[in-house]
C-alpha cells in the first residue's frame, strides 16, 4: 500500500529514541455478515476495516499506538508519538527492508468478492430449508454467513516486510427443536481458510442437518449426572479440552510473566505418554492457518508435547525477548486494534492407537461427549471449564441414553496426566478464541480421547 | 472535534443520491491502556479510532454498511452500499429508523477530571496497584495484570428526518488480576473498579480486595456432590443474572419473545419471581454500560423489568416495537459495524437493608459461591438451564467456612428467580459486568464435586 522507503522511514522515526525492536502493521479488511432468521434474510452488512498500528519493544516492555483512517501524514505522526513514549539507550538492528514473498500454501479458488450477493444468500435459503425438512419439530433456524478478506502489511526493524492476505468463510447454523414446552438448540458452524468453495466441501444442507440433529437429540436428553467419572470425548471440536486446559497455559503470554503452571517445565513429563500435542499454522486451508503471523514470521508446525514431554511453548516476539525462547510464528491478533501476543492456530492432539469402541467398552459408568460447546481457563492454575453440547451416558461398556446441560471442569495439569487413551481418527472443529489480542479464528482438534476423573456438573437431583 | 464530525455527517446525508431514508451512526474514541509488571510499565497503548455505519430503509427493506475510512467519498460509498444491500432483504414492516428531527448534544457521562490527568499519573496508578498488592501479603507471588485504562468517546446518530444527537462520554477503570501461593497451592484473585472520574479510582483498595480474593481461596478442598442452599456473592450473582437478563438472548427482549425464543412469552403481568424481587434498568445511574440515548437515537429511560415479582416490561428497539404494534422502549443496541439488537443501560436487582453475613445466618449451612466460570457457553438462554464451573466457601453454622474448589453449580434461571429467598445490601455499579446484583440467597441448587 505504501512504498518500502516509507516503511523504512516510519520505523526509523518510531525507533529514534531507542528500542530493541519495532514493527508497523497496516490492515485493510473487507467483511460480509449475512443473518438469516425466521425463514428470511434478516440483515446484510458489508464493511471495511482499515487502520494501522506501530509498536516498539524495549527491555521487555512495549508501546503500541494504533489508529483508524490513516494516511502517510497520520502514520508519520503516529510514529513520532510512539518514539516520544520511548526512552531507551539501545536501538536494535535496522536492517534494510526485504519483501519476503512465497506462494501461499492456502490456495483460494473462489474469492468472496467475486461472488454475487444473491449466490451467498442462496446458501442461507438452502440451509434454512434443509434444517426445517429434517423434522417438523425444528421450529426456528438462525443462520450466520461470514466471509472475511484481511489484507495486512507488516514491516519490522529486523528487515522483514510481509504482505499477507487471509481469506476465511464460515457458515454457522443454530436450529431450535420444540416439543411441548421443551425447547432445545443445536449448533454446527464449520469454517475454513477458503473462499466460496467452502460449500463444495461442506454442503449448506449438511451443516444445517447436523445442527438440527443435535437439537433433536437434546429434546430426548435427560439431566446429566454429577460427580467425578471417566469421560470419552469424540474427535473434532472435542479438542477444545486441550485448547482450554493446556493450550493457553503454553502461550508465552502466560509463561513469560511466570503466570503459567507449565513455567520451567521444558523437557519434563507434563502429560501421559500417549499424548502428543501440536500447534500447526501451516495446515492447508484450515481455519486457523495463515502463511505469516501478525509479526511477519512464517507460521510453523510446533510440536508442543511429544509422548507426554513438554517440547515447546507458543512464543511471540515480546515473549521471546522476555523468556529467551525463539519465536514460533505464533504472534496473532484480531486486527490493528490490538498489539499481537502469542496465540494458537490449529491446535490438536495427534492420533494414537485406540478406537472409540475400545474406549467406550472400557467404562462401566461415565459419559461420552460427542459434541462440545465453548470453555475457558485460568492459566495460572489451569482450572478450566467447558460445556457439553451433545452427550450420552456410558453404562457397562455401551452408549446409553442422551443427557444434556453438563459442564466439565478440572485442572489442565491433572487432565493431561489422566488422558488414558488416544484414538485414531483426527478431526478439527472451528472456533473463535478470545484473549488479550482480541478474538481470532482458532481451530481445535483431536481424535477421540478417554480421560479419567473429570468432574461432570449436571442437573440430576 | 464534535462539530466537525457532525457537519461531515449532516452533509453526507443531505448529499445522498437517493430519496429513501438513511441514518448514520458514527463513533470515535481515544483509548489509553497501561499494564504494570515488576514495578514498571510493561505495556503502554494509545489509540485513536473511528468508524461509521449507514442504514438505509427503502420500502420496508433495510440495508447496512460500514467503514472505518471517514471522509466524504467513503461515507458516500457507504450510503450507496447500504442502499444496494437493502434491495436483497425481504420487506418487513419492522424495518425503520427514528422519525424525529431532534437536535441535541449530551455530556452528562463525561469525566470531570480525565482531561487533566497526565500519562505519568496513569502509569503511577498501574504501578501502584502491583506494589500495593505485593506489599499486602508475601504470599502474593505475582501480579500478571495490574491494569489501567481510559476511554473517551463521541457518538453521533443522525438521519434524513433531521435527527442529530451526539454524546461525549469518558470513563476510566483499573483492575488487578493476581496469583497467591503458599508453596503448596496456587490461587488467583481479581478486583475491578470502573469510574467516571479518575480521582475515584482507589489503587490500594483494588490491590487489597484482589489479594484477599486470592488468599482466601488457598488450600481449598473438594466437596461431595449434592443439593445445597447457595449464596451467590454480589459479583457472581451479577454475572449470572446479567448473562440471562442483559445479553442478546434475553427472555425480556421483544424480538426474542416475538420469535418464540423466550419462556416469558405470554407472561406479561404475571408473577415470574419471588414477591420481594425488583429488577430495574435506570440509565441515570453511572455504570460502564450507560448512555443518554440508545443506538437508534431514542432517549434512554428507566424501566421496571420485574416489580414485586411481576413481569412488567418487554424491552424493544424500533424493529421489535413496530412488529409488536408498540413503541421502542429506547433499548436499541448496535455499534457502527454491527446489526441491531437490544440492550439495557444500568440494570440491577434492587438491594435490601440486609448484610451479606445475615444471608449466611439464614442459610445455616450451604455453599457461598464467589467465582463462576463458563458463562459464555455453560448456559442456555431459551431453557434457562445453566451449569457452571465454580469456587467458593462452605457455609457452616451460619458463617463462611473453608474454601471449596473444583465444583459445578447447576440450575435454571427461571426457577432461580422464584427461589431467591433473600437479597443483601451490597450492589456495585462500578464493576465490569452487564448487571448489578447484591448477594443473593437461593433455596437449593445442584452442586457437583468429587
Amino acid at each position: 500500500m505504501y512504498s518500502r522507503e516509507f516503511y523504512n522511514r516510519l520505523l526509523a522515526v518510531a525507533l529514534k529514541n531507542g528500542g530493541d525492536y519495532g514493527d508497523i502493521f497496516i490492515e485493510d479488511t473487507s467483511d460480509t455478515v449475512l443473518l438469516f432468521d425466521s425463514g428470511k434474510v434478516k440483515s446484510i452488512n458489508t464493511g471495511l476495516i482499515a487502520g494501522a498500528g506501530i509498536r516498539v519493544i524495549m527491555g521487555g516492555k512495549s508501546v503500541y499506538l494504533y489508529a483508524s483512517n490513516v494516511d502517510e501524514t497520520k502514520l508519520l505522526k503516529l510514529a513520532e508519538t510512539v518514539s516520544q513514549a520511548v526512552k531507551y539507550d539501545k536501538t536494535g538492528n535496522m536492517g534494510e527492508l526485504n519483501l519476503i514473498s512465497a506462494p501461499s500454501s492456502h490456495k483460494i479458488e473462489i474469492l468472496p468478492s467475486t461472488v454475487d450477493l444473491k449466490d451467498k444468500l442462496d446458501i442461507l435459503y438452502r440451509a434454512d430449508a434443509s434444517a426445517r425438512d429434517h423434522s417438523s419439530k425444528i421450529e426456528e433456524v438462525m443462520i450466520r454467513y461470514w466471509d472475511n478478506v484481511q489484507k495486512v502489511t507488516v514491516a519490522t526493524s529486523e528487515g522483514r516486510l510481509v504482505k499477507d492476505t487471509r481469506i476465511r468463510t464460515r457458515l454457522a447454523v443454530t436450529a431450535v427443536a420444540v416439543e411441548g414446552d421443551k425447547k432445545e438448540r443445536g449448533f454446527f458452524g464449520p469454517g475454513k481458510a477458503l473462499g466460496f468453495e467452502l460449500f463444495d466441501r461442506f454442503r449448506p444442507e449438511d451443516i444445517a442437518g447436523e445442527a438440527a440433529r443435535i437439537a433433536l437429540v437434546s429434546l430426548e436428553a435427560g439431566p446429566a449426572p454429577q460427580g467425578k467419572m471417566p469421560v470419552v470425548m469424540d474427535n473434532g471440536f472435542g479438542g477444545v479440552i486441550f485448547h482450554e486446559a493446556c493450550g493457553h497455559a503454553l502461550e508465552a503470554t502466560a509463561v513469560a510473566d511466570n503466570a503459567s503452571v507449565f513455567c520451567g517445565k521444558m523437557g519434563q513429563q507434563i502429560a501421559s505418554p500417549v499424548v502428543t500435542a501440536i500447534d500447526d499454522g501451516t495446515l492447508p486451508n484450515e481455519w486457523g492457518s495463515q502463511d505469516f503471523d501478525d509479526e511477519a514470521m512464517e507460521t510453523r508446525k510446533n510440536v508442543l508435547i511429544k509422548d507426554g514431554v513438554l517440547q515447546s511453548y507458543m512464543v511471540d516476539k515480546l515473549g521471546s525477548m522476555k523468556m529467551d525462547h525463539p519465536v514460533t510464528g505464533s504472534g496473532r491478533k484480531q486486527s490493528y486494534k490490538y498489539a499481537p501476543t502469542s496465540r494458537m492456530t490449529n491446535t490438536f492432539i495427534a492420533p494414537g492407537d485406540s478406537s472409540l469402541e475400545e474406549m467406550i467398552a472400557s467404562i462401566d459408568e461415565g459419559i461420552y461427549c460427542k459434541n462440545m460447546g465453548g470453555g475457558s481457563v485460568n492459566p495460572p492454575t489451569t482450572d478450566f471449564n467447558f460445556s457439553v453440547a451433545e452427550a450420552y451416558l456410558i453404562k457397562n461398556g455401551r452408549i446409553d441414553k442422551p443427557v444434556k446441560g453438563a459442564c466439565l471442569i478440572g485442572k489442565g495439569s491433572d487432565i493431561l496426566m489422566n488422558i488414558e487413551m488416544v484414538g485414531k481418527n483426527l478431526d478439527y472443529g472451528t472456533g473463535m478464541c478470545g484473549s488479550s489480542s482480541g478474538s481470532i479464528p482458532a481451530n481445535v482438534g483431536q481424535p477421540p480421547i478417554k480421560v479419567t476423573g473429570l468432574v461432570v456438573g449436571g442437573q440430576e437431583a | 472535534m464534535g462539530n466537525k464530525n457532525r457537519e461531515i455527517i449532516k452533509k453526507a446525508l443531505s448529499k445522498r443520491t437517493f430519496t429513501e431514508s438513511g441514518e448514520i451512526y458514527f463513533s470515535s474514541s481515544s483509548t489509553t491502556k497501561i499494564k504494570a509488571h515488576d514495578g514498571e510499565v510493561a505495556s503502554f497503548s494509545y489509540a485513536d479510532t473511528s468508524g461509521l455505519g449507514a442504514r438505509v430503509v427503502s420500502e420496508n427493506r433495510m440495508g447496512l454498511s460500514y467503514t472505518e475510512k471517514v471522509d466524504e467519498k467513503s461515507i458516500a460509498a457507504c450510503l450507496e452500499k447500504a442502499k444496494e444491500n437493502s434491495q436483497f432483504i425481504p420487506p418487513d414492516e419492522g424495518y425503520a429508523i427514528y422519525e424525529s428531527d431532534e437536535v441535541k448534544s449530551y455530556n452528562q457521562f463525561k469525566s470531570d477530571d480525565l482531561h487533566a490527568v497526565t500519562v505519568e499519573q496513569k502509569k503511577e496508578l498501574a504501578v501502584n496497584i502491583e506494589r500495593f498488592a505485593k506489599e499486602y501479603d508475601e504470599r502474593i507471588v505475582n501480579v500478571p495484570e495490574a491494569m489501567y485504562c481510559d476511554i473517551t468517546n463521541e457518538r453521533i446518530i443522525s438521519n434524513s428526518y433531521g435527527l442529530l444527537k451526539s454524546e461525549e462520554s469518558s470513563l476510566c477503570y483499573a483492575y488487578a488480576y493476581l496469583m497467591a501461593s503458599d508453596g503448596k497451592d496456587t490461587s488467583v484473585g481479581m478486583y475491578f473498579q470502573g469510574e467516571r472520574n479518575f480521582a475515584d479510582l482507589d489503587p490500594e483498595k483494588i490491590a487489597r480486595l484482589a489479594a484477599e480474593d486470592a488468599l482466601e481461596k488457598l488450600g481449598a478442598e473438594e466437596i461431595n456432590s449434592g443439593s445445597y442452599p447457595v449464596v451467590f456473592s454480589s459479583f457472581t450473582a451479577s454475572s449470572l443474572l446479567g448473562a440471562f437478563i442483559n445479553s442478546g438472548g434475553s427472555a425480556f427482549f421483544g424480538e426474542n419473545l416475538q420469535k418464540g425464543r423466550s419462556k416469558l412469552d405470554g407472561k406479561l403481568g404475571e408473577i415470574i419471581a419471588a414477591p420481594h424481587i425488583n429488577i430495574i434498568d435506570d440509565p441515570a445511574i453511572f455504570s460502564l454500560g450507560t448512555a443518554s440515548f440508545d443506538d437508534e437515537g431514542i432517549d434512554a429511560s428507566k424501566h421496571y423489568l420485574v416489580e414485586k415479582g411481576v413481569f412488567k416490561t418487554v424491552l424493544h428497539n424500533i424493529y421489535s416495537g413496530k412488529r409488536g404494534q408498540t413503541e421502542s422502549t429506547g433499548n436499541g443496541s448496535r455499534g457502527y459495524s454491527s446489526s441491531l439488537s437490544t440492550r439495557l443501560f444500568s440494570p440491577y436487582l434492587q438491594k435490601s437493608e440486609r448484610s451479606e453475613a445475615s444471608l449466611f445466618e439464614e442459610a445455616g449451612r450451604g455453599i457461598y459461591i464467589t467465582d463462576v466460570e463458563g458463562l459464555h457457553a455453560g448456559l442456555d438462554q431459551i431453557s434457562g438451564d445453566f451449569s457452571l464451573g465454580a469456587k467458593g466457601f462452605l457455609i457452616e453454622n451460619g458463617r463462611k467456612g473453608k474454601a471449596v474448589t473444583n465444583i459445578t453449580v447447576a440450575g435454571n434461571f427461571f426457577g432461580l428467580l422464584k427461589d431467591i429467598i433473600a437479597v443483601a445490601d451490597n450492589n456495585r455499579f462500578n464493576d465490569y459486568g452487564d448487571f448489578s446484583s447484591p448477594s443473593i440467597f437461593v433455596k437449593s441448587l445442584s452442586v457437583s464435586g468429587k
